[in-house]
């Protein structure tokens, strides 16, 4: 289906968000808690763009994260009001997250600098990716949401011990911010309660037992740099990722014909399998 | 904005065996814990009446919310291990139940008195002394608004309006209203409910 970006017509796929289709186009557009290996979930309002539908009249302010394409939508993102909202958004932000270094510099690359709302000190911008990561990619849940409005927070129910976290650390690894840091310390003595040694990387499903030479200390663990280096990201979000890719295929196809340079291995195995779904 | 946690997926089948890894160390663990002292073993959930509770819902996850309602009404607030039962039964992570538990302020999570006093702080009432007669309460109850006393006779909370304003300042106990109160009539009232 067609679809106008900016005033250009570009080629989309259905099911494909208008953020996807913008993001393949090469278009900028701010998004803190879109995640390539997560379901879309609309919390941080940043990637608002201005669309309309075919035949209609209103331009209307929307997600581009959740909104799905369709044919002829026309989209616009860079308009003064999307960036009046956004600068706004950012604010918000500035003023929730003063401190972190993360929000500061995303502000700055939009012209945002002080905010003229009173202060909070929370690294948490409540993107909620941990959350959704210990749900969708790990299925440990062992932290959610409570509360909301302004007492909204990322906690454990009851806030007892977790024994629900496999420490396998992708919580931190998706933190924007660094609000969710590991207590190895917590952790250790969690399993020394336990009266055995777990490695996170056994009950990932990446190693079938281990018997660790660091004396299960994880903040020191090889295994970890060693998978990172190789996946290039944590290896749950990895795997996530090439599950996510043999499943929905069509998902991760480029928005125009694929040009022939697909070298890498993992690039080549998609086209292949797309090819033998039914059209 | 909290579309899509925990809400039923296809998983992977590995991320499913990961999933019982997952919660078989879990429940070692707490037994561990729990034969070491370093924890009190969990109370058991009442669950004859959750499973009444359960079925009358179809034991549908999307039903959670009527559930906790008809488990507040029966307990007067949501005691913890009948919502782990819940978590366990339907298959809904406790995380989820949790942020539900807290997001709705009729949900309770401590356990409430046996009498329900309710003080309004409406504009009527405030004129006429609600102030005064909230001072009062907590002074003969001992606990702020929001509190439970210590023996679980009360439980105290500030409204807004109980919709009575000529009786002013009202405020009602198990319902039952008590209008035109001052600090000293307030003392009575309480006393006369054991």
């Amino acid at each position: 289906m067609r679809i106008t970006l900016n005033g250009g017509t570009r080629q989309a796929r259905e099911g494909q968000t208008v953020l996807d289709a913008a993001r393949a186009a090469g278009i900028d557009i701010p998004a803190v808690c879109a995640h390539e290996a997560l379901e879309p979930f609309g919390a941080c309002r940043l990637c608002i763009v201005e669309v309309r539908e075919r035949g209609k009249k209103r331009w209307r302010v929307v997600t581009s994260c959740l909104y799905p394409v369709k044919e002829g939508l026309e989209v616009r993102s860079d308009t003064e009001k999307i960036r009046r909202l956004r600068a706004f958004l950012l604010e918000l932000l500035l003023a929730r997250s003063p401190n972190a270094p993360y929000v500061k510099e995303l502000a700055a690359r939009y012209g945002v600098s002080k905010t003229r709302f009173s202060r909070l000190d929370d690294d948490c911008i409540l993107c909620g990716l941990c959350v959704r990561a210990c749900s969708e990619i790990v299925g440990a849940n062992a932290i959610g949401f409570s509360q909301r409005g302004i007492g909204r927070k990322v906690d454990a129910p009851y806030g007892i011990d977790h024994s629900k976290c496999i420490a396998c650390g992708v919580c931190t690894f998706v933190c924007p911010t660094g609000a969710v840091q590991m207590e190895y310390a917590r952790t250790m003595e969690l399993r020394k309660q336990g009266g055995e040694h777990l490695c996170r990387y056994t009950l990932m499903g990446f190693l079938p037992d281990a018997v660790c030479s660091l004396n299960y200390e994880c903040a020191r663990c090889e295994i970890d740099q060693k998978y990172r280096a190789e996946a290039g990201t944590h290896p749950l979000v990895a795997r996530a990722l090439a599950l996510r890719r043999e499943s929905e295929p069509r998902r991760d196809a480029p928005g125009k014909p694929a040009g022939g340079k697909s070298a890498s291995p993992a690039r080549e195995k998609t086209p292949r399998k797309r090819r033998a779904a039914p059209k | 904005m909290t579309a899509g946690i925990g809400r039923e997926r296809a998983r992977p089948a590995g991320i499913m065996s990961r999933i019982d890894t997952i919660r078989k160390i879990e429940r070692s663990l707490v037994e561990r814990r729990v034969a070491a002292g370093l924890a009190t073993p969990a109370a058991a959930p009442d669950a004859a009446a959750v499973e009444a509770i359960l079925d009358r819902h179809g034991r549908a996850s999307e039903q959670i919310i009527a559930i906790l309602q008809d488990l507040q009404e029966k307990r007067r607030y949501l005691p913890e291990p009948e919502l782990r039962y819940i978590s366990r039964e339907l298959d809904i992570p406790m995380t989820r139940i949790y942020a539900i538990a807290t997001f709705y302020k009729a949900f309770r999570l401590e356990p409430r008195g046996r009498h329900e006093v309710c003080l309004c702080m409406g504009t009527a009432c405030h004129v006429r002394g609600g102030e005064r007669v909230k001072d009062a309460i907590e002074r003969s109850l001992g606990v702020e608004a929001g509190g439970t006393t210590a023996d679980m006779r009360f439980s105290f909370e500030t409204v807004r309006c109980l919709g009575c304003c000529g009786q002013a300042p009202v405020m009602t106990i198990d319902g039952k209203i008590y209008g035109k109160l001052d600090h000293l009539a307030v003392g009575k009232v309480l006393e006369s409910h054991t």
